[in-house]
């Protein structure tokens, strides 16, 4: 009896150490798992805040872009609003100048009878020259270029609108010997045609006209003529000197004697034909010849004292 | 007597063993529960970053396309104040 109780604590005694060493095993296993659990858990954490400062980053920079787009969006409108200031200052310095209370003087550089393909060439110097003028558009033309027959001369619209010059209606036929100014009916239905054409092209709306040949063109047909174009909201303009280009124009020195012979307004509206290559020669110097004379050269706007309102 | 306080003593060290494994259970099944809401985290973190990473590709390419005309318009803006700015000499 005393024997067999020995070897029954033996064997539980075995018993407890293999199971104590089954236990011991099992628990420095789950030690390990446990440790590369903590492990992968502090990478994840290192993993996350690196991915969640991506994340920051990448929300920064989608800021950032959207600013740069708006500011681009802001450009458009800053422009808008400069202009809308250079015309106010505009008509402040006229009156001064018509006051004799300044020595200043302004010249606006108008452009006729276009668009053509040299049109291009003159929208290149005024750019250089950083200046805006005034095109008085028709649609003689028609779609392609007098100039240049591969090019589409309405394309040029859409270049003379984007240098933001003052676009204006020299009427859509310029049919000043074809019946243009027969009667006011006539001559309206020209005018609507032009702005029709101008909006279509660029989205503007003009309301300043120059009469083709001139307001004294129409003769006495010319003052319910002007009082038409006041009625649609029109004003209209002539010119007070110009290179002869209108005609026959043999050279620059020709050309320049002309402007030099006409020159000496205070306020100044300048004719100059876009096609003319005469002209575009002397376009450069003759910037130069105004702004070292006191001139600022401008573009025309409808509240301008040289735009007649009936 | 040597034999029972041997046995008692094992005993013990069992009980001893088997609380350890059975703390250590419990430990790391709550590691492991956590680090699987870590990994989802991440996931859902990952996933918004792809989108974000898209969304900014897109916008890049919106932004190079205009690039061109900023600085058309840039200089184009810098005309008008060069004028306004004479102007302003002007009356002054």
């Amino acid at each position: 009896m005393g024997r067999n109780k020995g070897i029954l604590k033996q064997v539980f005694i075995i018993i407890n150490f293999l199971v104590f060493t089954g236990l011991l095993y099992l628990t420095y296993n789950k030690y390990l798992e446990y440790n590369k659990n903590i492990e992968d858990k502090e990478k994840i954490v290192t993993t996350y805040k690196e991915i969640t400062n991506d994340k920051e980053l990448d929300a920064g920079k989608i800021k950032e872009i959207n600013a740069k787009i708006d500011e681009l969006n802001n450009i458009d409108d800053k422009i808008k609003n400069t202009k809308e200031e250079v015309y106010k200052l505009s008509s402040e310095l006229e009156k001064k100048i018509k006051n004799n209370e300044t020595n200043k003087k302004i010249a606006y550089l108008t452009f006729d009878d276009g668009p053509y393909y040299n049109t291009y060439t003159v929208l290149k110097i005024l750019k250089e020259n950083k200046v805006k003028a005034t095109f008085f558009t028709t649609n003689t033309n028609g779609e392609y270029c007098y100039d240049n027959k591969n090019a589409n001369c309405h394309e040029v619209y859409k270049a003379i609108a984007k240098d933001n010059h003052t676009i204006a209606n020299h009427t859509y036929t310029h049919g000043w010997n074809r019946g243009l100014y027969k009667d006011t009916n006539s001559f309206m239905d020209a005018v609507k045609k032009q702005e029709n054409l101008i909006k279509e092209k660029t989205g503007i709306v003009t309301n300043i006209l120059r009469f083709p040949g001139g307001s004294s063109t129409p003769g006495g047909r010319g003052k319910a003529m002007k009082q038409a174009l006041y009625d649609a909201g029109y004003g209209w303009v002539d010119w007070t000197a110009g290179d002869g280009d209108g005609g026959y124009l043999k050279d620059y020195n020709t050309g320049w004697n002309n402007l030099m012979k006409t020159i000496g307004e205070k306020i100044e509206v300048v004719l100059f034909h876009d096609y003319h290559k005469v002209t575009t020669s002397l376009l450069t110097n003759f910037i130069k010849y105004l702004r070292n004379n006191n001139y600022i050269v401008l573009p025309l706007f409808y509240d301008s004292v040289m735009i007649n309102k009936k | 007597m040597k034999k029972t306080i041997f046995l008692i003593i094992s005993i013990l060290l069992l009980i001893l063993a088997g609380a350890s494994y059975g703390y250590l259970y419990y430990q790391n099944t709550e590691v492991e529960k956590e680090l699987q809401d870590m990994k989802e985290n991440v996931d859902k973190v990952q996933e918004t970053i792809n989108q974000e990473k898209e969304e900014i590709t897109e916008k890049e390419d919106e932004y190079e396309k205009l690039k061109e005309k900023v600085k058309e318009n840039l200089e184009e803006l810098s005309i008008w104040e060069e004028i306004k700015e004479s102007l302003n000499k002007s009356l002054s």
